[in-house]
């Protein structure tokens, strides 16, 4: 009680809450502009973030990611544009519903089930982490092994359409972060003399040109599309009481599902959205509907992605492993602010902990008038004009990476991954793998170094361990089981192609 | 989807990954360690290596009649290759090297005005804005982040009037 006592006074910091009021605001803009996602938002807002007390570090990222997964679902509702991927699942639906002069309504349920999917989300973060976290007080460097490999392999089975693309960027990452020094023989790997490599490559510029340059180049080569809207949207709290008693079993199902799918490494809100989009179509009294118009599943799949968000960092407060790229670079910031996140962090500084949770809670409470807020302004955010605000993140972007470590190099690894994150999802391979590789490769290779030693190079030892052995079974099913779906689709297609 | 398109993409990773696997041959040995830091560079430049054959495979199987679906904008227009969208990309790109090269001598302020007026001219920007808005957003830059965060941006040919 003591350790929540201490967490409720980090959080009512006067710095605290400007961060958070003032990231939210962001938030809600990167959200609501079409081609700005929540990832870039948190990569934006790092290097301002490097100049925080680290509470009110952590309360950015949380409450501006929040309000950017609802604000996306604002021009999807009335452009048929998803502001961010996350609203993706369900813009038909939404748009649809405005289409037929629902936009109040479609407004309404996406705010409303958006602070329901959060705090639900928040609650089993509160619940689970700790219980998780005292289970985790016993692993040793054998269960984490298996448990960053299955974080690997969850990274490339659930996050893409195409598990080979998503290998082939895990590989790719996992090379990228064996550059440098650190690893367990302290050999200079990939550095070709090069002193700025040392280090490994900053993994702050890294994300920022992963998640925001590839936007900017992508911008640059889709082109700017008119976006215009007139027309004034308001009461949408109401019917949301009807809505509620109505859809409360797909609201809490979408949250629970969202909840899992976040703690999933590589797989954050956006496919914890069409995952819940396609469950609750599936199991609907009335799946014809779907995509017409019909709030089901925009109840359902809107609480989803925002739950995800929370249960992300599930895995990301116990165990280090993001359970998606916003708590990769959000990984990245607790090391950054010595609140390095593992098991121990629960055991002795559980108020840090405690107010990550308590600063969910706070930035889904306060969406709900920061939302009305925004669908408010919505038809001037959304006349933003984005050729002058390309351009405008592009230069944030140069002078955000050059901050971190005030390194010129930096800027050529922010260029480097801009330009590789642009050009591989052109190509439809999916970045997430990568970025859980440059992360996870460091920790799988120097917890596999010392199991071998402290087991003297028996390999057997990676399985004697109860959980380590249960870990490596579940392990090589999820494998085994993949490739025979991989197969089974496969030769499906061929027989089809044959006929 | 895997199409044909993924071939050359393929030949490439293959390359780096062969690239990587006989430079790491002259990694030496860990004293007091089973493996040395070879190991994991070496696997994960294997798996890639085996991941690129399978996608050159299924990409010259993949049906070479097939339409390949184009990149589309937000409302699902085609975009084409255009070139005056080519040379959006080579500025955006080019910028961050021009910044490179130039931030040193110039200093942020030239640079960054410059940039964000090379970007919004390519990204189509009323040309009455272009001007005022590239320094107006540089100067608010350099001032949160020279003077708030106390970034030591570089002032170059300003140095004389640096405040």
């Amino acid at each position: 009680m003591d350790a929540w006592l201490a967490a409720f006074k980090l959080v009512m910091d006067p710095t605290v809450l400007m961060s958070v009021t003032g990231a939210a605001f962001f938030g809600l803009f990167v959200g609501a502009v079409p081609g700005l996602t929540a990832t870039m938002a948190t990569a934006l807002l790092v290097p301002i973030t490097f100049f925080l007390p680290p509470i009110a570090a952590v309360g950015a990222i949380v409450s501006a990611t929040a309000m950017a997964i609802f604000a996306g679902d604002v021009p999807g509702c009335l452009m048929r544009i998803p502001g961010t991927p996350a609203s993706a699942a369900y813009v038909d639906d939404s748009y649809n519903m405005t289409r037929k002069g629902h936009a109040e309504t479609a407004l309404g349920i996406a705010l409303v089930f958006s602070v329901i999917g959060g705090i639900i989300g928040t609650l089993i973060l509160s619940f689970v982490s700790p219980a998780l976290a005292d289970v985790a007080l016993r692993f040793s460097s054998f269960e984490y092994f298996w448990l960053v490999l299955l974080g690997l392999s969850c990274a490339v089975f659930i996050s893409s359409e195409s598990p080979l693309k998503g290998l082939i960027t895990l590989f790719l990452g996992l090379l990228l972060g064996s550059v440098g020094l650190e690893n367990p023989a302290a050999h200079p790997r990939f550095t070709f003399g090069n002193p700025d490599l040392l280090g490994g490559l900053s993994l702050i510029p890294a994300m920022i040109g992963l998640f925001a340059v590839s936007e900017v180049l992508r911008f640059a080569q889709v082109g700017d599309a008119v976006l215009s809207f007139s027309r004034q949207v308001g009461g949408v709290l109401k019917g949301m009481g009807g809505l509620m008693r109505q859809y409360w079993k797909q609201a809490l199902r979408g949250s629970l599902l969202g909840t899992v799918v976040g703690a999933l490494p590589g797989a954050g809100a956006d496919i914890a959205a069409w995952m819940s989009y396609a469950m609750s179509k599936k199991m609907s009294k009335e799946p014809e509907k779907f995509g017409t118009g019909h709030p089901e599943g925009l109840v359902e799949s809107g609480a989803a992605n925002n739950s995800a968000l929370a249960g992300a960092w599930i895995p990301a407060l116990v165990f280090g492993i993001p359970g998606d790229s916003i708590t990769a670079i959000a990984i990245g910031v607790l090391y950054m602010k010595d609140m390095n996140p593992g098991p121990t962090i629960f055991v002795n500084s559980p108020q840090n902990v405690y107010a990550v949770f308590l600063l969910f809670l706070l930035a889904n409470l306060i969406m709900l008038p920061l939302g009305i807020l925004c669908i408010k302004l919505a038809s001037r955010l959304l006349k933003v004009p984005r050729n002058i605000l390309m351009p405008i993140i592009l230069l944030f972007c140069i002078v955000g990476s050059f901050a971190i470590n005030n390194a010129l190099f930096d800027i050529w690894i922010l260029l480097g991954f801009g330009l590789m994150a642009w050009f591989l999802e052109s190509r439809g391979f999916p970045i997430a793998p990568m970025i859980l590789g440059m992360l996870l490769g460091t920790m799988l290779e120097e917890h596999f170094i010392r199991s071998m030693i402290k087991a003297d190079g028996n390999m057997m030892a990676f399985v004697e361990r109860p959980i380590a052995g249960g870990l490596a079974l579940f392990i090589f099913a999820l494998w085994i089981g993949s490739a025979w779906v991989a197969l089974r689709k496969w030769s499906r297609a061929r027989a089809v192609a044959a006929r | 989807m895997i199409t044909r398109k993924d071939i050359p993409v393929g030949i490439g990773l293959l390359l780096i990954a062969l690239l990587v696997l006989w430079h790491i041959q002259s990694f030496p040995p860990a004293p007091g360690q089973p493996y040395n830091a070879a190991l994991f560079p070496g696997i994960a430049a294997v798996g890639l290596a085996l991941s690129a054959l399978v996608l050159i495979v299924l990409g010259l199987r993949a049906n070479p009649t097939a339409p390949i679906a184009p990149a589309t904008d937000e409302a699902g227009v085609p975009v084409a290759d255009v070139p005056s969208r080519m040379l959006a990309i080579a500025l955006t790109a080019g910028s961050i090297v021009f910044y490179l090269f130039a931030a040193d001598a110039l200093g942020f302020i030239v640079c960054g005005t410059l940039i964000l007026a090379a970007l919004m001219w390519a990204y189509g920007v009323r040309p009455a804005l272009v001007v005022p808005v590239a320094i107006i957003v540089t100067l608010l830059i350099h001032f949160a982040f020279y003077k708030l965060l106390r970034v030591p941006l570089p002032w170059g040919v300003l140095q004389p009037f640096a405040w």
